[in-house]
């Protein structure tokens, strides 16, 4: 990174105005299991539904968040935060088990080897992904994705350079808001940027 | 139906049609199983936009019993 963009992120990691999302008599689901629990008791009691439930404790800058009420009688509500220490997770699996399967990625395997990059490259590809996506996050550049049962994604741009051929290249990766400054990567190279930029 | 599997929507609901999918769509699962939910990915098309690489690909929860595995 160049000193013009480090000044750039330094800027918008200041000046971001972050909020948290409160569903009120219900705790923050850091783990799958409690987003589980979350979706269950969602599911059985009709006052709470499972988005609000799982939306609970997710971090947003302001103008990149889910709006409440979400529904009749809905009940949350965003606090303003100071900021996050995001965690993220990539598993590897999701570049060595799909995006260089054979038969899994569709045209994703091939573009990939396009760039230079194979099935050896996984381990690298899963640990700079949780960097940009790091850094993306805690400077707010994301872009809002869909929202349902599962929660909150979110859309990173993540940029590569090529190593074959010269140059870099962009495309966009999912990602999906647990509680506290948490992501975990649900797709490496997929769907489309929304409105959110 | 776990991660990485490949499946086919068997059933349409509203907020399957909503979300733009249907009956006979394809796709993988890229979100652990949760309450019967699965987080699908339907299959979609490469696209380079603005020099960014985007895909019409559609992410949705989706549950279980609307799903068919497909054969590997
Ligand atoms: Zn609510």
């Amino acid at each position: 990174m160049n000193w013009e963009s480090t000044k750039q992120y330094a800027y918008k990691i200041f000046s971001r105005l972050w909020v948290q999302w409160v569903h009120e008599g219900t705790y923050p689901a850091e783990t799958s299991g409690k987003k589980m629990l979350n979706t269950i008791l969602g599911t059985l009691i009709s006052s709470h539904c499972p988005q609000c439930m799982n939306l609970n404790g997710c971090c947003f800058v302001k103008e990149k968040a889910p709006s409440p009420p979400l529904h009749d009688h809905c009940h949350c509500y965003m606090s303003d935060i100071s900021g996050i220490n995001p965690v993220v997770e990539c598993p590897t699996e999701k570049f060595s088990g799909y995006i260089f399967s054979e038969n899994k990625s569709g045209g994703k395997k091939d573009l990939f080897e396009s760039w230079g990059y194979n099935i050896i490259d996984s381990t690298v590809l899963a640990q700079e992904f949780t960097n940009q996506a790091k850094l993306a996050y805690l400077s707010g550049e994301y872009y809002l994705g869909n929202l349902d049962q599962f929660g909150q994604r979110i859309s990173i741009l993540i940029t590569l350079p090529r190593k074959v051929g010269t140059g870099t290249v962009s495309f966009v990766s999912g990602w999906m808001v647990y509680p506290n400054g948490k992501i975990i990567l649900t797709m490496p190279y997929g769907g489309k940027i929304h409105e959110t930029a | 139906m776990k991660q990485l599997d490949r499946v086919r929507l068997i059933r349409e609901r509203a907020a399957y049609t909503q979300a733009g999918v249907k009956a006979g769509d394809t796709g993988i699962v890229m979100g652990e199983n949760r309450c019967g939910y699965c987080l699908v990915y339907f299959d979609g098309e490469i696209v380079l936009r603005d020099g960014i690489y985007q895909t019409s690909e559609i992410d949705l929860a989706v549950r279980e019993e609307d799903l068919a595995l497909l054969e590997e």
